[in-house]
């Protein structure tokens, strides 16, 4: 199969390749909490997945850093990283704690979190934390590790960063907190930043220096981000691809801009109908929720998971699993409703047998 | 419209002490906080965290006592019941009429009772119904939420959190309230959830005839949901006006910077701001002098460091704000380009 | 009133209906049960727990004999142990219950009499033997005894006697009513103390509970042990056997309640901020309602917990203050005057059987704690 997404071999930096991720209880069958999950990230550019609680999107992402919990292993796919332009490395086949591993995970990609006080340590101050990181993998003396560390701080937006340095993590606000940790994040210049919603539990001020912040630091050390979140307004302000999941399964994926103005699996419609547009009383049309309540992953349904929930489901979408179809130039959807001549007409969707609205085509 | 209730210079300290003989330090969460909500109309009451919204809410209901001020409840017209100075007792025969939806489904019901039990308490309370009659009400508020009747026995466990809000919803709407004041109701819940009870808030105002005082961080569902809004920070009011009004043109840097800040689901919509709002939110312990916004205010002048500005009525209109520029500032909306037929002046 | 039909949301499908539609109506009453009898060690010591409480309120009926009905034949004598199948010198079998009887023989260095089991003589046993009419917790008139010996006058001492010739197991049997009684009867007193004062100290807060804290730490930074003494000696030497008994229990709650106020504050503090009991607070319902309906059954399983696990700690004092001969006085029967007697080394060398109270001790304590332990775990949703 040709990749679906086009890419310049230099530039890619990881590939995920029909990655399944398995969650496994002594006493139930296996779970399949992600399953065939391809994407590419490149330097420079991010990409955000995007979905509601459970949907997997925090599972993938610790599956790249092999943060996995015990229960949980990748049953098969690949991912592969290369951060040097040579031979990519398969990062699933490496043993989560091997020395390889190691050296990747803080080294080449790194990852911020909703909670930095999860992440960093409450009884060494923030200077410290980073000093050590940097010390870690740079070999320099604790002096001028310091030196960095002030310049990191300082370049993450906080005030007297020399001074700050000596603060404990509790005395900081959420946002400086959060700067603290995108700073540690970045002490060993990596080539991917993995955000975990790292601005869901900040104000939406805040949350907006957070988002100028990573999106500028992205462009001076030019690393791919993988930005977790579910907040379709976020994703809009910092992506530059996006993949949106469900119950596992990433349902549609292209260019930010392709998809949020044509979008055509009926679940990122649904997603999108389902937020309030920022428009005045005139232009206001009532809000188009998705039925019902997102189904547990242990019964997710046969053939196409989102079935249940679809106000288009037909035929073929209660018995066989879509596969993806190009919908435009690296955007495609995994929906029956792309594909099949019978499959019932729905406005916006580019279907087969209906001609293309003018531009939908890129 | 007819004012249902009022808020006049309500003040609300909170005192800490550290230790047995720690100094003792006062928090002014709320200071001087004036407001009229209009029967039938949705009152949006928005800020950041630490902003005083939700003890402005509590105040309101009594959950918190405020330290000054009163709060002024006109069940019907020529009748005034000042609820800040009545007893616990005499404050009873009012919780009907004035509920509360909370924020988090998860811990606002209690898991030792069924979903009857629960919609059930507050009729029992009140001693409002009794037997068939009691199951009759329950069953039918249960249903206009979308609780079905086979759940009526199940624990609150059994059901997810959209569910369990519209359960709250229940429970606050089964004694036919006049005044509903909503807590981020749909802040902790996923987006197509919360969908899901944006729409349905909306169809039970229409049925029951309420009144919402909707408290959240969230512009995007203020802009959909709200008649006129509230902007908070730093427990002060800095701006008050009609939802359209605030978006298409606010009048105060703060509500600017919100609505800057805002993410709007549209990315051709990007470039729309110059550059995140400098600094984090003060300490409410030392709040700045003179206009509490000034350390981060981009008009900021000396006048602004030492003198308060009074929250006033700008252009003689209904919007007020609390910016001694106010008229003069020329501030950015939320709202696209206007249309060709423009309807705002 | 205009009614929009909104489509119901189903019932949930969250999860398959059949999966959870159990579990949603399950009580947290029927959920901890469910989840304690997942924990074995507890299970078992609950119905070990439930056989020594039986033991302790129908002691009249099991013990085959009264507690001081004594027989100065047979000091000391060793324990007979209960045989079920005889085989006769002429190879017939018989089938059955019984004990052999006692030979004595005097030793003639240690000037002493010496038993030993002749097994030529058996003294059948038998079910429901009619005895002495006695009266079953003391009001139910009674002839007989859940086992004995058939032929009225045999002697029967299962697991030996004690310096008067009393049966050992059933003074042991009565022992047992009094000291799971005092652990039983000081935990309610305390669990009373302890529910009101942690209640009022937990939901109204402020100088209220201040105080009742830095008592609570007084008291509880006192060593037991010399307090205990010091009380119960203090206690009138001419009290009866009944008036020792409350004392002591009131000596033992006096102390035991902190641990159980501290709890129930504890939870209360938890509680009182929690949004389900402000949404009754802003139903209009009144404190006792709030607490009576929507505090209670949150604490509940943790109170019940909590007082399980003080009842082996009662029993071990009691054990203790009447081992030392501070606690109960002679006449009356408990583990502790019981093990009284297995304070002689030499008394002991002899008559090994007396530390049987220790044993028993012992196992109560362990099971109650198991139970304890497992209720606590069984009650916390999130334990596991």
């Amino acid at each position: 199969m040709t990749p679906l997404t086009p890419m310049d071999a230099n530039e890619t930096l990881l590939r995920m390749e029909n990655v399944n991720i398995v969650f496994s209880s002594p006493d139930e069958a296996d779970i399949e909490a992600v399953r065939q999950v391809d994407f590419t990230l490149t330097r420079g550019k991010t990409l955000a997945l995007v979905g509601e609680s459970g949907c997997g999107k925090s599972v993938t992402a610790r599956a790249i850093l092999r943060l996995l919990d015990k229960n949980a292993r990748i049953d098969h796919g690949r991912i592969l990283f290369s951060a040097d332009g040579g031979e990519p490395t398969d990062i699933a086949a490496l043993g989560s704690d091997s020395k390889a591993m190691r050296s990747i995970r803080g080294n080449r990609i790194s990852m911020i979190f909703q909670e930095p006080m999860s992440s960093l340590s409450p009884v060494h101050t923030i200077g410290d934390q980073i000093d050590e990181m940097i010390m870690l993998h740079d070999d320099v003396e604790q002096k001028s590790a310091r030196e960095r560390t002030v310049e990191l701080l300082d370049q993450v937006g906080i005030p007297g960063p020399r001074q700050r340095a000596d603060s404990y993590p509790f005395q900081l606000s959420g946002g400086l907190r959060q700067r603290a940790m995108i700073a540690m994040a970045l002490a060993c210049k990596p080539d991917l930043l993995i955000a975990d919603e790292p601005t869901t539990a900040l104000d939406v001020t805040t949350q907006a220096q957070i988002l100028d912040l990573l999106r500028a630091l992205q462009a001076e050390y030019g690393m791919a981000m993988l930005f977790i979140t579910h907040d379709l307004g976020v994703v809009a302000e910092i992506a530059d691809e996006v993949a949106v999941m469900y119950l596992g399964d990433v349902v549609e994926q292209g260019n930010v801009f392709d998809v949020f103005r044509a979008p055509q699996h009926p679940y990122t419609r649904a997603l999108m109908s389902s937020i309030p547009r920022m428009t005045r009383r005139a232009q206001r049309e009532r809000l188009n929720p998705i039925q019902g309540n997102v189904p547990s992953p242990r019964n997710r349904p046969e053939g196409c998971a989102f079935t249940t929930r679809c106000p288009h489901a037909f035929a073929p979408c209660s018995s066989v699993h879509p596969g993806r179809t190009p919908a435009g130039e690296g955007h495609w959807a995994r929906c029956h409703l792309l594909t099949h001549e019978d499959a019932p007409r729905v406005e916006g969707i580019l279907q087969p047998g209906v001609p293309a609205i003018e531009g939908d085509r890129a | 419209m007819t004012t249902l209730l009022k808020v006049e210079d309500l003040s609300k300290t909170f005192t800490l002490r550290s230790g047995l003989f720690g100094e003792i330090m006062s928090l002014e969460a709320l200071s001087d906080i004036n407001l009229t909500v209009k029967a039938g109309e949705t009152l949006a009451i928005v800020g950041e965290s630490g902003c005083g919204k939700t003890t402005l809410g509590r105040c309101i209901v009594r959950a918190l006592e405020p330290t000054e001020g009163r709060v002024t409840y006109t069940p019907e017209p020529g009748r005034d019941v000042e609820l800040s100075a009545l007893k616990k007792r005499e404050l009873k025969p009012w919780r009907r009429d004035i509920r509360m939806i909370f924020q988090d489904p998860m811990s606002s019901l209690n898991p030792y009772m069924r979903v009857f039990d629960l919609v059930a308490e507050p009729l029992r309370i009140h001693k409002a119904a009794r037997g068939a009659e009691l199951e009759r009400r329950v069953v039918s508020t249960l249903e206009k939420v979308g609780i079905p009747r086979d759940a009526l026995q199940r624990f609150p466990h059994a059901f997810s959190g959209g569910q369990r809000q519209r359960i709250g919803i229940a429970r606050a709407l089964v004694l036919d309230p006049k005044l509903v004041i909503a807590d981020e109701a749909v802040s902790a819940l996923d987006v197509s959830i919360q969908a899901q009870i944006l729409n349905l808030l909306e169809d039970l105002k229409a049925d029951f005839g309420l009144t919402y005082i909707f408290i959240s961080h969230d512009l995007g569902v203020v802009n959909y949901l709200a008649d006129r809004v509230v902007v908070m920070y730093l427990g002060h009011i800095v701006e008050t006006a009609p939802t359209e009004a605030l978006f298409e043109r606010p009048r105060h840097p703060y509500t600017e910077v919100l609505l800057e800040a805002l993410p709007i689901a549209d990315p051709t919509r990007r470039s729309r701001r110059h550059e995140a709002v400098k600094g984090e939110i003060p300490f409410l312990g030392n709040r700045p002098k003179g206009c509490p916004f000034h350390t981060r205010c981009k008009f900021a002048e000396d006048r602004c460091r030492t003198e308060k500005p009074a929250l006033r009525p700008i252009n003689g209109g209904e919007t007020h704000a609390a910016c001694h520029f106010a008229e003069t500032l020329d501030l950015k909306g939320a709202y696209g380009p206007a249309p060709a037929t423009g309807t705002y002046a | 009133m205009a009614v929009t039909t909104h489509v119901p949301v189903a019932a949930e499908p969250e999860a398959s209906a059949e999966r959870r539609a159990p579990t949603g109506r399950e009580s947290q009453v029927r959920m901890t049960w469910r989840r304690f009898k997942q924990h074995q060690l507890a299970f078992v010591s609950l119905w070990i727990v439930v056989l020594f409480y039986l033991v302790a309120v129908f002691a009249e009926f099991i013990a085959p004999m009264d507690a001081s009905t004594y027989n100065p034949r047979y000091t000391y004598a060793p324990p007979q142990g209960i045989h079920f199948v005889a085989v006769d010198p002429d190879g017939s079998w018989h089938f059955g219950p019984y004990v052999n009887g006692y030979k004595t023989e005097i030793d003639p260095e240690a000037l002493r009499r010496v038993f030993t089991i002749d097994p030529e003589v058996r003294h059948p046993l038998g079910f429901f033997v009619e005895s002495e009419p006695y009266r079953l917790l003391g009001f139910i008139p009674m002839q007989h005894k859940l086992f004995g010996t058939v032929e009225p006058d045999a002697p029967l001492y299962v697991i030996g006697a004690d310096r008067l010739g009393r049966d050992q197991l059933s003074r042991l049997i009565h022992g047992t009513r009094i000291s799971l009684s005092i652990g039983l009867v000081g935990v309610v007193l305390s669990l009373v103390f302890g529910v009101i004062i942690g209640g009022f100290s937990g939901y109204y807060g402020g100088w209220f509970d201040g105080a009742v804290q830095r008592v609570i730490e007084f008291i509880r930074s006192l060593p037991t042990i010399p307090l205990w003494l010091g009380l119960a000696a203090a206690l009138p030497r001419d009290w009866g056997p009944l008036q020792t008994y409350f004392a002591i229990t009131l000596i033992l709650s006096l102390l035991g309640w902190t641990e159980l106020a501290r709890v129930v504050r504890g939870r209360f503090l938890a509680l009182r901020t929690e949004d389900f009991v402000t949404a009754a607070q802003l139903d209009g319902a009144s404190d006792y309602r709030i607490i009576v309906r929507h505090m209670v059954p949150s604490f509940m399983s943790h109170i019940i917990a909590a007082t399980t696990l003080a009842i082996p700690g009662m029993i071990l004092a009691e054990t203790a203050l009447s081992f030392l001969g501070l606690g109960l006085q002679a006449p009356i029967v408990s583990w502790g005057t019981l093990l009284q007697d297995a304070q002689n080394i030499r008394t002991l060398a002899g008559a090994p059987w007396l530390l049987s109270p220790g044993i028993v001790v012992v196992v109560a304590i362990l099971a109650m704690n198991f139970l304890g332990d497992g209720l606590r775990d069984a009650a916390d949703p999130y334990g596991r």
